[in-house]
C-alpha cells in the first residue's frame, strides 16, 4: 500500500517536464496500442469493475431485505400485500426492481452499523474505521481498489454522487483522488475546453510544465506547491491520453424510464455515467448514489420508500446497461463488474415523535455481478435480523447464525468486497470476508 | 502540557455491556430491547441503571409498577441535574510552544496580491500596485482601504457562511402551508389557485367574472389574477369563526383563502429562494457586526438578527405570525430585526436551529463553529472523563427526557460531548420556537455547566461562551486559517496568545484582528500558500477578462467546481482548498475558454489596447508580457524572470506561426491563468 511520496512525485514532475515519463505513479501506463484496432471497446483495461451505489442518509431495510408487518414496535411504510417472495425469501417492495437480476445477487443481512451518526457511519461504511480526532479519514474501499486495479487509468476513481460521494483518499497519492462528476455530459465538458485552445495544447502544456516546475523549485519546502503541481500534471496527462476520446464517445441513455428514474434527472444521469464510464473503460471504480436521504420527520419519511425504490431502479438500470454490452470473450460487462449497494445504517422499526424514523444499527448490503455467489433461480441470502430488527451474530466462515460469533460489521463487509475481486483483505481489514457471499 | 479536559466528574458511567450481564448472570435481553445487548434499555434495565439493583421479582405486576415509579422519578432527577459541557480544549497557557521560525517574507507586491485576494477576493488594482512601487502608498494604507471596501464585507460574508455551514434542506413540516400555483381557467387564462382550494375552478370561481386581481406578496407592484375563493382575505372563518386562516390548520381546512397579498399561501418555487436567504442569515449578522465595529461576541449574544423580506415572510409562518405581518414585501433588503432577551445571536436564529435541527446536531455545529472542536468518537476523552450520572436528552421541548446513549464505547465517545451541550437548547425546537414548559407542563430544564459556571439556557450559554478564552481563541484560529491556509502551529503559539489577547482587549473587534494578523511577519511568510477557491477564480478571471464562464445555461464554476471538489464530505460543505487533478482540469478549462472568448472582446483589461490581429515586434510583446504579469501576478517588470519572458515569447511565436497572433495571445493568456503561479497565493 503505497503512501504519498512527495519526492517521487516531484521527480516524476521534473521528468515529465522533459517529456520523459508519467508523473506521480510509476505504475501508470496508458497503453493505447490496442485501441487503434478496437474502437468498439471490447477490450477493457480493468480485469474487474466496481460500482458502489450508496443510499446516503440511512435506508429503511424493512422496505428491502427485512420486510415486516405492522406490529407494536413495527411500522412499515407499506401494506402486508406489498411484501413478496423470491427464491424462498420474503422481500420488501423496494426490492422489486432488482428481481430480474436476483440470480446474480447476494444479500448480507444482520450487518451492524457501529456508529449511528451520519459522518462517522459514512466513514465506517467505506473505510471500516472511525475517523480519528483531527485526522483525515482513512482510505476508502474505492481508493484501495483503485490502487490495486486502477493504476492504468488516468483517473481511476470516479464518484457520480456529487452530494455525498463518501470516498476518501487517505494517504494514497493524488492519482487515486476520487473524481466527483455528476454526469457524462459534464465529464465530456470537463475533459476538454471548448474553443480553439485545444489545438495549441502541445505548446501550452509544455509551457505550463516548465512554469509549474519552476514554481515548485522556488517553493521547494512547500507541500502545497508540490501537491498542486502533481495534480495539475495528472490532469494534463489525462488530457494527453485517450481519456478525452473515451469521455466523448458515449451514446445517449437507453434505460427504460420510470416515474422516478428519468434520463434527465440526477439519478438517471448517474445511471448513464456509470454504464458509459465502464463501457468506454474510463474508470474501473465508480461510486454513485442517492445524495442526501435522511428521514427523521414525516415529510422526509413520506418520500423515503419512493426514494429507495428509485435507487433500486437505478441499480437495476445500471445492471441492465452493463448486461447489454457484450465483451470480446462473449460475456457481458456485468460479468466483469461487481455492484455493491448499501447505506450507512438503517432506520428504527417504529415511527418517532416527528412522524419519521430515527437511525437504527441493523443494516444490510447487496452484492451483484462478478465475484458474487449467485443462486440460479433464487437469491443468496446470508445473515439475519430477529423479528424486532436486531442484527444477529453470524459466523463469517459458515455463513450461519452463531450467538458466539462476532457481530458482522463494515470490516466484514469491506473485506468481502475485496475478496470478490480475488484480493486478500488481510492487509486492509481486520475482519474476515463472509464466504457465503463470494463466488 | 496535555489537553485540558473541561468538566471532570467522579465515578463510572452506567455502561450496559456484557460485563453487567455476566456479573448478574442474566442474558443481555433482561435489561435491553436488543437480545444481544446494547441500545435502548427496557424498564428493568432503566431500573438497574437507577438503582444498581436487579430485582428477582421483576416479572411480577407489582414489581413492574414499583420499578416504573422509581424509573420515572429517577429520569426526572437526571433531567434536573445540570450536565457538564465536555470537550477537548487546550488552554492558551497549556499550548505546546516552539520557537518561532525565521520567516522568509514575500515581496511587497506578492504580499499585496495575497492581501487583496484574502481581504477582497479579487486581484489588486494595478494602480494600487504602481502606487506601492512608487512609494505613494504603503501596505498599511492599502490594508486600511481594503478593510473599508465593500469587497471586504462580501469576503467576510462568504467566510462566515462557511463557518456556520448550513447544509441540509429546510425541515419544512410547518412551513408547508398552502401551496399556490397557476392553473388554466376555462377561458384559457392563467389563474392562481391554492392547492387547498382545488376544484374551485369547476365551480366557476376562476372564471373571468369571478376571479380577483391581487398584488401578490412576491410582486407587490403588479397584479395577478386569482380564483375568488383563493383570493379571500377573511382571517377567521367557520360557523363560529374559529378557524384561523393564517395558520396551517386553517389552510388545511379547505375553507380559507390566501389572505391579503396571498400571504398565507406560498409558491412552491419560493422554497429555493427562502433557502438561499436562510443560508445567509448568520453571515449577515457577522456583516452587521463588522460594518458597525460591534464586538464579535455579538455573534453568539445578540438579541437581534438580520432578515430580508423573504425571511420575514417565512419566519412569520414558522412563528405563527402571518396574520400580524401587515406589510409583506419579499423584496425588502437585509435589515436588523430586534428579538427577545432569550436570543443569543446565530445560536438561536431560525436558520441555525432549523438546519441543525436537533439538540445533538446543534451541539456538534456549535462545538465546531464556535469552539473549534470537532466531535468525533474520542475514546481517550471517554477514558479520562467519567460521569456519575447519565445526561438526559430530549428530542423536542415537549418530549419526555431520555437518558444519554452510553450503552457502548463507540456511542458514549460522542454522546459524552454532545448531550451536555445540547441541554442548553432544550427549550428550542427545530423551527426556532421557544417553550418555557414541556412534557407534563413542567419547566424544561436548560441548565448546564460550562467551564465551571452554571449557564441557564441558550442566552446564558451564549454570554458565557462569548466571554470565554475558548471562543476568542477559536475565532482567532479560524481567521488565521483563512489567511494562512493552516491553523496555528506550535511555533506560532506565542503569536497566537498575543493575537487572542489583543482581540479580547479590543472588545473583540474583528476588523482590527484582521488588520493585526495581516501585518504580522508570519502572515507574510512565503510558505503560506493557499489555492484559490471557486469565488476567487470567478472574480479574478472576470476582473482580468471581463468574461463570465458559462456552460450551457449554468455557471461553469458551479457546474464543475462543486462536482470535482474534495471528497471528504466535511470539505464539500465548506469549499475545498485541496489540490486534485479535477481541480486542475477546471482551472485549465476556465483559463482556456475564457482567454479564447476574451480575444473577441476589446473590453478585457488584459486585451485593452492590444491589436490582437497584428503581429507584435519583440518590444511590443515584451510590453504586453510586462502588463500581463502586473495584472495577473502583481509582478512588476523588474521581477519578471528572463526564463518567464523567454517562455512567453516562445509560446506566442509558436502559436502565432500556426494560427496567427490572436491565438498567440490566447495561448499566452491560458498559460498565465492555468499555471500554479496563478492558483496559489
Amino acid at each position: 500500500m503505497p503512501s504519498f511520496d512527495r519526492r517521487r512525485l516531484l521527480q516524476s514532475l521534473a521528468l515529465s517536464a522533459l517529456g520523459a515519463g508519467i508523473p506521480g505513479c510509476e505504475r501508470s501506463r496508458y497503453d493505447l496500442d490496442y485501441l487503434e484496432d478496437t474502437p468498439d471497446f471490447t477490450h477493457q483495461r480493468a480485469p474487474h469493475y466496481f460500482v458502489f451505489y450508496f443510499l446516503m442518509g440511512g435506508w429503511d431495510i424493512t422496505t428491502l431485505t427485512e420486510p415486516r408487518v405492522k406490529g407494536a414496535r413495527m411500522s412499515p411504510s407499506y401494506k402486508p400485500g406489498a411484501i413478496f417472495e423470491y427464491g424462498g425469501h420474503r422481500l420488501g417492495p423496494a426490492m422489486q426492481p432488482l428481481v430480474r437480476h436476483m440470480d446474480q445477487m447476494a444479500v448480507l443481512r444482520g450487518l451492524r452499523a457501529t456508529a449511528l451518526n451520519h459522518p462517522q457511519a459514512r466513514f465506517q461504511l467505506v473505510t471500516g474505521k472511525f475517523r480519528e480526532p483531527r485526522q483525515a479519514p482513512a482510505a476508502s474501499i474505492q481508493t484501495r481498489l483503485a490502487d490495486l486495479i486502477g493504476r492504468d487509468y488516468p483517473i481511476p476513481n470516479l464518484s457520480a454522487d456529487g452530494l455525498r460521494p463518501a470516498t476518501f483518499l487517505g494517504d494514497y497519492d493524488p492519482h487515486l483522488e476520487p473524481f466527483r462528476i455528476g454526469e457524462m455530459y459534464a465529464l465530456r465538458g470537463l475533459s476538454r475546453p471548448r474553443g480553439p485552445m485545444i489545438d495549441q495544447e502541445d505548446v501550452v502544456f509544455e509551457a505550463l510544465r516548465k512554469r509549474d516546475a519552476a514554481y515548485v523549485a522556488k517553493h521547494a519546502e512547500s507541500a502545497m506547491a508540490e501537491n498542486f503541481a502533481a495534480s495539475a500534471e495528472l490532469a494534463r496527462q489525462a488530457a494527453e491520453s485517450d481519456y478525452r476520446w473515451r469521455a466523448s464517445e458515449f451514446v445517449a441513455p437507453r434505460f427504460k424510464e420510470t416515474a422516478n428514474l428519468e434520463h434527465k434527472n440526477r439519478w438517471g444521469y448517474q445511471v448513464h455515467l456509470v454504464v458509459e464510464a465502464i463501457r468506454n473503460d474510463i474508470a474501473p471504480i465508480i461510486t454513485a448514489g442517492s445524495g442526501e436521504f435522511d428521514a427523521h420527520n414525516e415529510h422526509d419519511y413520506g418520500y423515503h420508500q419512493r426514494a429507495i425504490t428509485r435507487s433500486m431502479e437505478a441499480v437495476a438500470a445500471i445492471c441492465d446497461g452493463l448486461a447489454e454490452h457484450r465483451t470480446a470473450d462473449g460475456g457481458t460487462l456485468l460479468d466483469r463488474t461487481t455492484v455493491v449497494i448499501s447505506s450507512e445504517f438503517s432506520r428504527q422499526p417504529w415511527i418517532n415523535e416527528l412522524g419519521g424514523k430515527h437511525h437504527w444499527d441493523a443494516n444490510a448490503a447487496l452484492f451483484l455481478g462478478k465475484g458474487v455467489r449467485g443462486t440460479k433461480g433464487g437469491l443468496t441470502m446470508v445473515g439475519e435480523c430477529d423479528e424486532q430488527l436486531f442484527p444477529q451474530p453470524l459466523n463469517p466462515v459458515t455463513g450461519k447464525p452463531d450467538r458466539g460469533a462476532d457481530d458482522v460489521t463494515n470490516g466484514h463487509f469491506l473485506a468481502t468486497v475485496l475478496a470478490m475481486a480475488g484480493i486478500d483483505p488481510g492487509p486492509h481489514f481486520d475482519q474476515s470476508p463472509i464466504q457465503g457471499l463470494i463466488a | 502540557m496535555g489537553p485540558a479536559l473541561v468538566a471532570l466528574v467522579a465515578s463510572a458511567p452506567a455502561h450496559a455491556t456484557e460485563v453487567f450481564a455476566k456479573r448478574e448472570d442474566v442474558s443481555c435481553e433482561t435489561c435491553h430491547d436488543n437480545p444481544a445487548g446494547g441500545g435502548p434499555r427496557n424498564l428493568v434495565g432503566l431500573y438497574y441503571a437507577a438503582t444498581d439493583t436487579l430485582r428477582s421479582d421483576r416479572d411480577t405486576p407489582l414489581a413492574i409498577e414499583e420499578m416504573g415509579n422509581v424509573v420515572q422519578g429517577w429520569l426526572l432527577e437526571v433531567a434536573a441535574t445540570p450536565p457538564e459541557i465536555i470537550w477537548r480544549y487546550t488552554t492558551l497557557n497549556g499550548l505546546e510552544t516552539l520557537p518561532a521560525p525565521a520567516y522568509a517574507a514575500v515581496t511587497d507586491t506578492e504580499l499585496l496580491r495575497r492581501l487583496s485576494l484574502d481581504l477582497r477576493s479579487d486581484l489588486p488594482d494595478p494602480k494600487d500596485t504602481q502606487a506601492l512601487l512608487s512609494g505613494d502608498t504603503t501596505i498599511e494604507a492599502l490594508v486600511d482601504a481594503y478593510l473599508d471596501s465593500d469587497d471586504f464585507y462580501w469576503t467576510m460574508r462568504l467566510y462566515h457562511r462557511d463557518l456556520v455551514r448550513p447544509r441540509t434542506g429546510i425541515f419544512n413540516q410547518t412551513a408547508s402551508l398552502a401551496p399556490i400555483r397557476t392553473i388554466e381557467a376555462a377561458d384559457g387564462k392563467k389563474v392562481w389557485r391554492s392547492d387547498y382550494r382545488a376544484g374551485e375552478e369547476k365551480r366557476g370561481s376562476c372564471d373571468a367574472h369571478s376571479r380577483v386581481p391581487v398584488a401578490p406578496y412576491w410582486a407587490r407592484h403588479s397584479k395577478v389574477q386569482v380564483c375568488a375563493n383563493t383570493a379571500s382575505t377573511l382571517r377567521y372563518v367557520g360557523s363560529d369563526r374559529s378557524i384561523d386562516c393564517a395558520t396551517e390548520q386553517g389552510q388545511k381546512s379547505g375553507r380559507c383563502g390566501c389572505g391579503p397579498h396571498l400571504l398565507w399561501c406560498y409558491r412552491s418555487d419560493d422554497y429555493g429562494r427562502v433557502k438561499r436567504s436562510m443560508v445567509q442569515e448568520g453571515a449577515r449578522i457577522a456583516d452587521e457586526i463588522l460594518r458597525n465595529d460591534l464586538p464579535y461576541t455579538e455573534l453568539v449574544t445578540a438579541d437581534w438578527s438580520m432578515w430580508n423580506g423573504r425571511l420575514e415572510h417565512f419566519y412569520a409562518r414558522l412563528d405563527g405570525r402571518l396574520g400580524e405581518l401587515d406589510d409583506p414585501n419579499v423584496e425588502r433588503r437585509w435589515h436588523r430585526v430586534e428579538r427577545g432577551p432569550e436570543h443569543s445571536g446565530v445560536l438561536s436564529t431560525h436558520m441555525y436551529l432549523n438546519y441543525f435541527y436537533n439538540g445533538r446536531r446543534w451541539a456538534q455545529r456549535t462545538f465546531e463553529t464556535f469552539l473549534c472542536h470537532e466531535t468525533v468518537p474520542d475514546f481517550e476523552l471517554l477514558d479520562e472523563v467519567s460521569l456519575d450520572h447519565p445526561i438526559s436528552y430530549r428530542t423536542h421541548p415537549t418530549a419526555m427526557a431520555d437518558v444519554n446513549v452510553n450503552s457502548g464505547r463507540a456511542c458514549a465517545a460522542c454522546h459524552l460531548q454532545l448531550d451536555g451541550l445540547s441541554r442548553v437548547k432544550d427549550r428550542w425546537d427545530n423551527f426556532g420556537q421557544y417553550y418555557d414548559t414541556g412534557f407534563g407542563g413542567d419547566a424544561v430544564p436548560q441548565t448546564a455547566i460550562f467551564l465551571g459556571q452554571e449557564v441557564d439556557g441558550l442566552s446564558a450559554f451564549g454570554e458565557a461562551l462569548a466571554h470565554s478564552e475558548a471562543f476568542a481563541d477559536c475565532a482567532t484560529n479560524q481567521l488565521w486559517e483563512h489567511l494562512t491556509g493552516h491553523r496555528f502551529r506550535p511555533e506560532e503559539s506565542a503569536l497566537r496568545r498575543e493575537l487572542v489577547a489583543g482581540f479580547v482587549a479590543s472588545d473583540h473587534n474583528f476588523r482590527q484582528l484582521v488588520r493585526t494578523m495581516v501585518l504580522t511577519d508570519a502572515y507574510r511568510d512565503e510558505a503560506n500558500l493557499k489555492t484559490m477557491e471557486r469565488e476567487l477564480y470567478q472574480r479574478t478571471m472576470r476582473t482580468l477578462l471581463k468574461q463570465k464562464w458559462s456552460v450551457g445555461d449554468k455557471d461553469g464554476f458551479d457546474r464543475y467546481y462543486d462536482k470535482v471538489g474534495g471528497m471528504d464530505y466535511r470539505r464539500i460543505e465548506a469549499r475545498d482548498r485541496t489540490p486534485s487533478p479535477a481541480y486542475s482540469m477546471v482551472q485549465y478549462k476556465a483559463a482556456a475558454e475564457l482567454c479564447a472568448k476574451a480575444m473577441e472582446s476589446s473590453e478585457a483589461p488584459l486585451i485593452k489596447g492590444i491589436e490582437t490581429t497584428r503581429s507584435p515586434n519583440e518590444n511590443t510583446l515584451d510590453a504586453v508580457i510586462d502588463t500581463w504579469f502586473l495584472h495577473t501576478y502583481v509582478r512588476p517588470a523588474a521581477q519578471v524572470s528572463d526564463d518567464d519572458r523567454m517562455l512567453f515569447h516562445d509560446v506566442f511565436r509558436q502559436v502565432e506561426q500556426r494560427e496567427g497572433p490572436q491565438q498567440g495571445y490566447m495561448a499566452m493568456c491560458t498559460v498565465m491563468l492555468a499555471s500554479e503561479d496563478f492558483a496559489l497565493y
